[in-house]
């Protein structure tokens, strides 16, 4: 197992201290980790959710438009930051694994090491 | 203030021949004040060694720095918690979504532990313990979060004219690219500055350490580094990795003593040792 | 060796000490504030950009940064320091997007995109800010 990389070790950290809610994927998009803050949004804890590709994750929360129109993995903020190596910002609606529909607000940057690699890309949250 | 450590190895009980001299047992240190009070640090399962306490002590106060399994593992098995006419006090970090009492449940409670918090005999008060000084009889702690996986403080208590800090685990030089050359930007240092006796993390070699970026720790190196800066009197290293039997750590330790003339007096952990700082207790 | 004396030497908080030793890994500028809006720190990316190291600036007032690089909005107008999408997100602890133009050691404009969040730490404490900002296209 090859370790992780320093930024997203630091990442973790940072954001099991934080209070914002915080959701970190890996460079292909996989879910990595998310905080307690996220947890309670989501409606359900890290270690049940688990490590998971950012297809299902994608889904899992049933993420809309206002339209309530379903949204595609791909078309998510953390999708974007990855692809297009930028930050992104989007409201969308979720549904809790907790069966809460929530509307947030979510802002995602790609996580860029000194090398130019892409790491990976964080996501913070806000109920709006 | 007389310190007793009772457990002084790190992240798994390794009690075999070759540990017996550093010990087996994990992270628990009792501190026995002048005034009679007792607080336990860490409840490891070096926490089955402390002493029956018998009807001198009505209270005693537990101070976790977090709640990974070799600094808790013991808790069940603490003797005070079995006592009707004990006040037994626990504090640990606090946490955005769950209370301590939650987070402890989920070890003390079936399957993995057949008693449960709330059959304990004991009058058990459980604190999420607030980032800041707060008063325990006999003793002043400050709390702060330190550099580790998950919630994880570092204990300063003030007690007795005599100061101790303890930051049992803990990887201050994680990132930090002049480790520890600012001490504003050095995790932990504000517990520690100053202090009579500094109780740290030293878990890895510097060769070690490499391997283990990120795991929460420190090297040996990192620990007397961290100490002389901070200006402290005595540094106890401690969390011995559960690797390292006798004749390493005592080649370790004293060839990291020999490296250079070092401003403190360096003691390797060793269960069952016994240190003094500031006023003593009577009759103890 | 003993504890230094003297200066403002009190120790960051945790969160701030992190996300400090995360952000100088980082390959994209990111500029940090305390709650007080006093820029706490800006790494090499960010140094780049501003044509000034962080190591002879030392912490400094926002207004103070602000005045060095004479923020332009996308009008042209030079932006108070009030109005800077991190000051912004410190105030109102939201996240803020912003355009605008900033100005390096040598007078160089620099158009730029840039996403502020605040950092809130546990207990509704308000810890600070952090900017990251990207290079759209030179001016």
């Amino acid at each position: 197992m090859t370790a992780p990389a320093i930024e997203m070790v630091l990442l973790k950290q940072v954001a099991s201290y934080l209070a914002m809610p915080i959701f970190v994927v890996d460079a292909e998009g996989a879910l990595l980790y998310y905080n307690e803050p996220a947890e309670a949004l989501l409606g359900n804890r890290y270690e049940e959710t688990g490590q998971l590709p950012l297809e299902t994750w994608g889904r899992l929360w049933t993420p809309t438009d206002s339209a309530g129109e379903p949204l595609p993995p791909e078309s998510l903020p953390l999708a974007i930051a990855l692809r297009e190596r930028r930050p992104a910002q989007e409201t969308i609606w979720i549904q809790g694994l907790d069966g809460v529909t929530r509307r947030i607000t979510i802002t995602a940057i790609p996580i860029d090491g000194r090398t130019s690699e892409v790491l990976g890309a964080l996501a913070i949250f806000w109920e709006s | 203030m007389k310190l007793t450590l009772w457990g002084t190895r790190g992240s798994l009980p390794s009690p075999r021949p070759g540990t017996a001299r550093y010990g087996g047992n994990t992270s628990c240190v009792q501190l026995d004040l002048a005034d009679g009070s007792v607080v336990v640090l860490d409840a490891g399962t070096g926490i089955h060694r402390l002493p029956d306490f018998g009807r001198r002590t009505t209270r005693i106060d537990v101070l976790l720095s977090h709640l990974h399994m070799d600094h808790i593992l013991g808790l069940g098995f603490f003797g005070a918690l079995f006592q009707p006419d004990v006040e037994v006090h626990i504090w640990g970090p606090p946490s955005t979504t769950l209370d301590l009492h939650g987070r402890l449940t989920r070890y003390l409670s079936p399957p993995l532990f057949p008693v449960r918090l709330r059959d304990l005999p004991c009058k058990l008060v459980l604190h999420d313990a607030p980032r800041g000084t707060f008063d325990l009889p006999g003793a002043s702690v400050t709390a702060d979060l330190v550099c580790h996986p998950g919630p994880t403080l570092g204990y300063r208590i003030a007690a007795d004219e005599a100061t101790l800090a303890y930051l049992p685990d803990h990887e201050p030089a994680l990132g930090a690219e002049s480790f520890p050359k600012h001490p504003e930007w050095t995790s932990g240092f504000d517990l520690m500055a100053g202090v009579d006796l500094l109780i740290h993390d030293a878990q890895y070699s510097e060769a070690e350490y490499g391997d283990h970026v990120g795991w929460g720790h420190s090297s040996i190196c990192h620990a007397m580094t961290l100490a002389e800066t901070a200006g402290v009197s005595r540094l106890v290293a401690f969390h011995h990795d559960p690797t390292h039997n006798d004749s390493l750590l005592d080649r370790l330790f004293t060839e990291a003593a020999a490296r250079r003339d070092w401003p403190f007096e360096l003691i390797p952990a060793q269960e069952g040792s016994r240190l003094t700082l500031g006023r003593q207790p009577v009759g103890r | 060796m003993g504890p230094p004396e003297g200066g403002n030497l009190a120790q960051k908080p945790i969160e701030l000490i992190l996300l400090k030793d995360l952000v100088s890994q980082l390959g994209f500028p990111v500029t940090m504030v305390d709650a007080d809006g006093t820029v706490v720190f800006f790494n090499e990316p960010a140094e780049r950009l501003y044509g000034r190291s962080y190591d002879d600036t030392g912490e400094l007032p926002m207004a103070d940064l602000g005045a060095l690089n004479a923020p332009l909005d996308e009008n042209g107008e030079p932006l108070p320091v009030d109005q800077l999408p991190i000051m912004v997100a410190l105030r109102e602890r939201r996240p803020r997007q912003g355009r605008l133009v900033i100005h390096d050691a040598g007078g160089k404009a620099h158009r730029i995109n840039t996403t502020s969040i605040p950092l809130d730490g546990q207990g509704g404490t308000l810890l600070g800010a952090m900017a990251i900002f990207w290079e759209t296209d030179r001016t």
